[in-house]
């Protein structure tokens, strides 16, 4: 039972991870192959902040949101254990700004400690009259790939780097099960006119004295286009671009001046912060993520895809409920196929 | 008097800020900064500047609780400014832990410092030995950089600052018109205060830089503080103990009692330990004292004994140090004004 899994980012890796675990002992045939043209450190999830946190709403996403809170319940289990720093997993609190009140996000009973701000917390930040503070956790992305990659080569997984042009590439060769974890680039593939780039832009900076995040919205210029900043455990990321439809991953002078001069105003003291690196990155934006089975014929072969892409500003966020669902429907596919008697696991 | 001339002896947290706040009262003042030992080498270097107040037995809570609205509100204000980073000023977020009901379900403190609540359920999870916590923002302040920026500003206003030994307040009478006695553990030789007594500390300065929060144990001895670049983890309280020299089972067991509370800091690195005694007392001695010898009068202004607590209240104390200063240097222009006659 060959598995192909295109994509080497958070969704990718993880979901690999996920299937080795719950089905590798129960079927002794199972052999997973990772494609992908790009690795960390150069993958999407590699460039994000890696900050746990959904979007301010979910739009009525109910599933989306169970998959967050799989993901955050998840990653808070293995906050004790020995491979958290090797994780790239701690904890942070911050702050989410706003310039009016907004209703309580879908995450609120998720993250810990969740609350309104004070009065003398808004102090902090001219310009804000209404806020949130909570705690949640960072993972950040180049220490989570890593680690992910060092688990499944443990696990004899096989890496291929490998711009995979079709489906049917692989699995005309063979392969049984095709898992599509391609992202923003998923349209190469197939064509899904709801797929765009949300470009972003960040800056990494020298701040160590920041301590928290700190995420201001703008609920007329949209999600992720108003100041952000996110501590990481070496650098702190400045950010604040969403761009719709811009495929350029160059770095633009003018996104770096708003995203400089904005985080400066929200945090004065970044002023004297000294600048490491500059990045673009291409989320893959979507209405909703595109999680579901595809049965495609070549000729006479019939080929299983699970398409798990789509995940916008959010995959490191909801990657592991993602996993975990994609691993069900590769357990759906097994009986189909009669591999399995019953499938394992809890049934959401 | 047209320029009073104001040595303030000791140049720790305390003697830095109280003489930059004579310079700001009383502009016309020469004011000299005399100490052994300038930062690093300080007691305060040691300490890892935490705003969590110290509660003094004998000082009334009202003064205590405006001495650290007062520093807070001073150190707040840098805080969002542009010099924070320079000034070692940060806000950090965390948890106080409790093995057993506080003795107060809200410390006198608790409507100054930010966000105070009592923790959720879901957050005492993280410490299965702990029934209760509290969870509050507060602000830290970094040594050395903090005192090296309250040095820049003082050498701005003209301040000199000498390395010095001051064996004998009297050696500095022909020099000066007002001394003021920042000395902390100091005073116990320099002026004979017997009230005032060592309580060791001994820390753990580590490269832990995923540690972002803060953690106490309520009972004082366990704790956490992640700086700008180092992670406090402490501590000891031993009270009467003039030992500045690390102990090693001492090491093991503030990094054991540390990892229990936050087990990722098991991949801590370069491990540095330090030692201060905090100067402590039953109540913080701020106040003016006229020394006498052979018809000599020496005004004197004492602010030190600041224990555990020198941090959360040193602007508040300084402020009123500065207070003291001035009515010294009305005393001394009245007396003057009376010789003339």
């Amino acid at each position: 039972m060959r598995v192909a899994i295109i994509g080497a980012g958070v969704i990718g890796l993880s979901s690999a991870l996920c299937i080795h675990e719950q089905f590798h002992s129960l079927v002794p045939s199972l052999e997973l192959e990772v494609y992908a043209d790009r690795f960390t450190p150069h993958t999407t999830s590699d460039g994000a902040a890696g900050l746990w946190q959904p979007y301010v709403s979910d739009h009525g996403k109910l599933q989306e949101t169970v998959w967050n809170k799989e993901t955050f319940d998840y990653l808070l289990g293995h906050m004790h254990s020995p491979a958290a720093k090797e994780m790239g997993l701690f904890l942070i609190s911050g702050y989410n700004l706003f310039t009016e009140p907004v209703p309580d996000p879908s995450w609120k009973n998720i993250v810990l400690g969740f609350r309104n701000l004070t009065p003398k917390e808004l102090e902090l930040f001219p310009g804000y009259s209404y806020g949130w503070f909570n705690t949640a956790l960072m993972l950040e992305g180049r220490s989570y790939l890593p680690w992910l990659t060092n688990r499944l080569t443990q696990r004899g997984v096989k890496f291929f780097h490998k711009k995979v042009e079709s489906f049917q590439e692989v699995s005309g060769d063979g392969v049984d099960v095709v898992l599509n974890c391609s992202g923003v680039r998923a349209g190469d593939l197939q064509p899904d006119p709801e797929l765009q780039p949300g470009r972003g832009q960040i800056i990494k900076v020298l701040a160590p004295w920041v301590k928290h995040f700190i995420i201001t919205h703008d609920l007329k210029s949209g999600v992720y286009n108003s100041p952000y900043v996110i501590p990481g455990s070496e650098f702190t990321v400045l950010g604040g671009i969403y761009q719709h439809g811009n495929w350029s991953e160059e770095n633009s002078a003018k996104d770096h001046k708003s995203i400089w001069d904005s985080c400066c105003r929200l945090l004065p003291a970044l002023q004297k912060a000294k600048i490491v690196d500059e990045w673009s990155g291409l989320r893959p934006a979507r209405p909703s993520v595109r999680l579901e089975r595809e049965s495609i014929r070549i000729g006479n072969l019939q080929a299983e895809v699970i398409h798990n892409y789509g995940h916008g500003g959010f995959g490191i966020t909801i990657h592991w409920g993602c996993a975990m669902a994609a691993a069900r429907l590769f357990g759906n596919i097994l009986q189909e196929k009669k591999q399995l008697a019953t499938p394992p696991g809890p049934r959401l | 008097m047209a320029s009073p001339k104001v040595a303030v002896v000791g140049a720790g947290v305390i003697g830095l800020s109280t003489a930059l706040c004579i310079t700001e009262t009383c502009p016309s003042c020469s004011v000299t900064v005399l100490s052994d030992q300038f930062s690093p080498n300080t007691t305060s270097d040691v300490a890892a500047g935490m705003l969590i107040p110290h509660t003094y037995p004998d000082t009334p809570i009202h003064r205590q609780k405006q001495w650290f609205k007062e520093t807070f509100t001073y150190l707040f204000a840098i805080s969002i400014s542009a010099d924070a980073s320079e000034a070692g000023i940060h806000l950090v977020s965390g948890w106080q832990v409790f093995k057993s009901p506080p003795k107060e379900e809200l410390p006198f403190w608790s409507d100054i410092v930010l966000g105070f609540r009592a923790m959720s359920e879901a957050e005492l999870l993280k410490f299965p030995q702990h029934r209760f916590g509290q969870a509050f923002t507060t602000l830290k302040c970094d040594c050395p950089p903090y005192l090296l920026w309250l040095e820049k500003r003082l050498k701005a206003t003209g301040t000199q600052m000498y390395t010095r030994k001051v064996a004998d307040l009297w050696e500095l009478h022909s020099e000066y018109d007002i001394v003021v006695n920042c000395t902390g553990m100091g005073a116990h030789q320099l002026v004979g205060d017997k009230q005032l007594f060592p309580v060791r500390g001994q820390v753990l300065k580590v490269h832990a830089p995923w540690v972002k929060q803060f953690i106490r144990d309520g009972d004082g001895l366990t704790y956490i503080y992640p700086g700008i670049h180092r992670v406090t983890l402490g501590g000891t309280r031993e009270k009467g103990s003039w030992s500045l020299s690390p102990d090693t089972d001492t090491t093991r067991d503030i990094f054991d009692r540390c990892c229990s509370l936050e087990p990722s800091l098991q991949g801590a690195q370069e491990i540095e330990v330090k030692v201060g005694l905090r100067p402590s007392r039953q109540s913080v001695r701020v106040q003016r004292e006229i020394l006498s010898q052979g018809g000599v009068k020496l005004p004197v202004v004492h602010n030190y004994g600041h224990g555990a607590g020198g941090f959360s209240v040193h602007r508040g104390t300084a402020n009123e140090a500065a207070h003291l200063v001035g009515e010294c240097i009305s005393s001394l222009q009245g007396s003057s004004l009376r010789a003339k006659l």
